[in-house]
């Protein structure tokens, strides 16, 4: 019961903390506005992002059209909504990967100490040493330069785990010799559990905040290794691919590369504005 | 510090051996391999890719190819590029000026941009100049960098026609002032990131060292307020700063790939590109080798600053 009291009274805290922010509030509004929106695509755009209308390509925007149609006569607004579902989700499942990763590496380091945290952070420093983009685009060029959905998050957590093992484990370290760690272990609890069930909870602020700025990291990558030629297949609308197809429509139908851009844009800053807040309000130390 | 310095080095040694090993064992695991393009071309016969395969060592087990580079790298021969059948160094040399280049301009705009915002920014705290910059700084990282490129391109290219859209040089022509135009769009699309990051940090450095006793010393004692801040204050901010700027050298080797791509120029980046389609490995390695050891290289420079300014750090 007590211990129920405390953990509400650290989130309504954490809460009211964040609230003071105004800009990660209007970042929870747009980014709300843009998970909502690309969720319920089809109740917002009747077009299907995939039907081609030859006889109507490269169409300014209009009232049938918001943003205009592409050079096969496509729906832009439609492939917008629709390609945020990709983008999103690329995004946010290559940062579970990659959490999943950060989190089991570094608990365990901090939690055991001794050879197997020598081992995981050598791991980590070998794992930094790797110009990531260089041995990225290597082995995207295994399936011919294009990647399935799948593949892709796959590599981009692999990428993306370094960092918060890092800071899980600095974590650990120091959670590992408290009391109620020293309760738990005199109760009999196993390793495991202590380290998952007992400590991960209270090395949860420092884990959000790594999370929030891990999905827009990985959407940014995933954008950009669409640009280069080695991201997802281009039949499928991501925000990255939407704007790599523009860039050749640029000076006749400019709307296509522009809004695609700016919907990116304006989601990666509102979860900016959101990860900041949260570092304030769960009190991470900043470094 | 000596033991130290010598230490540390010889793991950067081994940690670059580890990058390549590793990378080396990954690109040659990819199906296909270099000859597969010959595979379904009826011009070429069985014989003649067999005569190919074995020309290029592929015949070889890719760890007995691994030792064979490693060992000429040693000796300064980076190979010869599969495709083109010239020596893979000499390619780079076309190519590795360019990049510089590029990432010079990048480094001295972000230079030259980042001091003056960040030292308005620290001196304006939370006001709106200052919050208008953090909210810009925050932009800055969420585009797309190959987005803001293309926006560049539309406004300064297309639009105003002041700028060239793309190359490194109009045909025929080699003047500086030239190059210079070409440079502009790249190098603020290069140079973002380094612009945003670097007046942030100086900024919180700077509000750091504004609280310090002996800056309200300083203030006490009547100098003036420029004084204060060029003696100081800044001196004392540098250092962090400084760190940061090194650790951003391969972060702007690895943007290269983006953003020559974006502009046509004719850097390592577009090279490491064309070799990735053509399965060309030594010239895949050469890129990668670059990259890494700018990194490492960063790292340990890194490393070494904060040893030489903190003893402690070299007894761990």
């Amino acid at each position: 019961m007590m211990s129920e009291r405390r953990q509400t009274g650290l989130w309504t805290l954490a809460w009211s903390r964040f609230r003071r922010h105004r800009m990660a509030l209007a970042g929870v509004v747009v980014l709300a506005a843009v998970v909502g929106a690309v969720a319920g695509a089809p109740l917002i755009t009747h077009d299907d992002p995939t039907a081609l209308d030859p006889d109507h390509s490269l169409a300014p925007p209009s009232a049938a059209h918001p943003l205009g149609t592409d050079d096969l006569g496509r729906d832009e607004f439609a492939r917008v909504l629709y390609g945020g579902r990709i983008s999103l989700l690329v995004g946010t499942t290559a940062m579970l990967v990659g959490t999943a990763i950060g989190v089991t590496l570094g608990s365990v380091a901090g939690y055991m100490g001794g050879w197997t945290d020598t081992a995981v952070m050598r791991l980590v420093d070998l794992v930094l040493s790797f110009p990531a983009i260089f041995l990225l685009l290597i082995l995207l060029n295994w399936t011919g330069g294009r990647a399935p959905v799948l593949m892709m998050v796959g590599y981009l957590g692999l990428f993306g785990w370094t960092g918060l093992a890092r800071i899980v484990r600095a974590e650990y370290l120091s959670l590992r010799s408290r009391e109620f760690v020293e309760d738990a272990r005199a109760a009999g609890a196993g390793t495991p559990r202590i380290i998952f069930r007992h400590i991960l909870p209270n090395a949860m602020g420092p884990i959000l905040v790594q999370a929030a700025f891990a999905v827009a990291g990985a959407m940014l990558a995933e954008a950009a290794l669409d640009f280069l030629g080695f991201g997802l297949p281009p039949g499928i609308p991501t925000w990255g691919n939407l704007m790599t197809q523009a860039e050749n429509y640029m000076t006749s139908n400019p709307v296509l590369v522009i809004a695609p851009g700016l919907v990116v844009t304006f989601t990666v800053v509102a979860v900016f504005f959101i990860g900041d807040a949260l570092r304030d309000a769960l009190d991470v130390r900043s470094r | 510090m000596t033991a130290y310095v010598a230490r540390r080095a010889a793991q950067a040694v081994v940690l670059l051996v580890a990058v390549s090993f590793v990378s080396y064992a990954i690109m040659s695991a990819a199906p296909g391999g270099p000859l597969a393009v010959y595979l379904h071309n009826p011009e070429v016969t069985p014989d003649k890719i067999d005569l190919l395969r074995h020309q290029l060592g592929l015949d070889r087990p890719w760890y007995a190819r691994y030792v064979a580079w490693l060992g000429g790298l040693a000796e300064g021969h980076w190979g010869y590029s599969y495709y083109t059948g010239r020596p893979v160094l000499d390619m780079i040399g076309e190519r590795l000026p360019a990049t510089l280049t590029l990432m010079a301009a990048a480094f001295t705009l972000a230079l030259g941009l980042s001091f003056p915002i960040g030292l308005y920014a620290a001196t304006h705290k939370y006001r709106w100049g200052d919050n208008l910059l953090s909210f810009g700084s925050f932009f800055a990282w969420a585009m797309p960098t190959f987005w803001f490129g293309l926006m560049l391109q539309l406004l300064f290219g297309v639009q105003l026609r002041l700028l060239p859209v793309a190359g490194m040089h109009e045909i025929g022509v080699t003047s500086a002032g030239d190059l210079l135009r070409h440079l502009v769009m790249p190098a603020m699309v290069l140079g973002l990131g380094s612009i945003a990051s670097w007046s942030r940090y100086l900024r919180s450095s700077l509000l750091d060292t504004l609280n310090q006793d002996y800056v309200r010393t300083a203030h006490a004692k009547g100098l003036p307020d420029s004084r204060v801040l060029r003696r100081h204050v800044l001196r004392n901010s540098l250092m962090p700063i400084v760190t940061l700027m090194g650790l951003d050298l391969p972060a702007l080797f690895s943007g290269a790939v983006v953003t020559e791509s974006i502009f046509g120029w004719p850097g390592m980046g577009r090279l490491f590109l064309s070799a990735l389609n053509n399965r060309d490995y030594p010239l895949q390695m050469a890129g990668l080798m670059i990259s890494a050891a700018l990194l490492i290289a960063g790292n340990l420079l890194a490393d070494l600053a904060y040893a030489a300014l903190d003893p402690r750090i070299r007894y761990q």
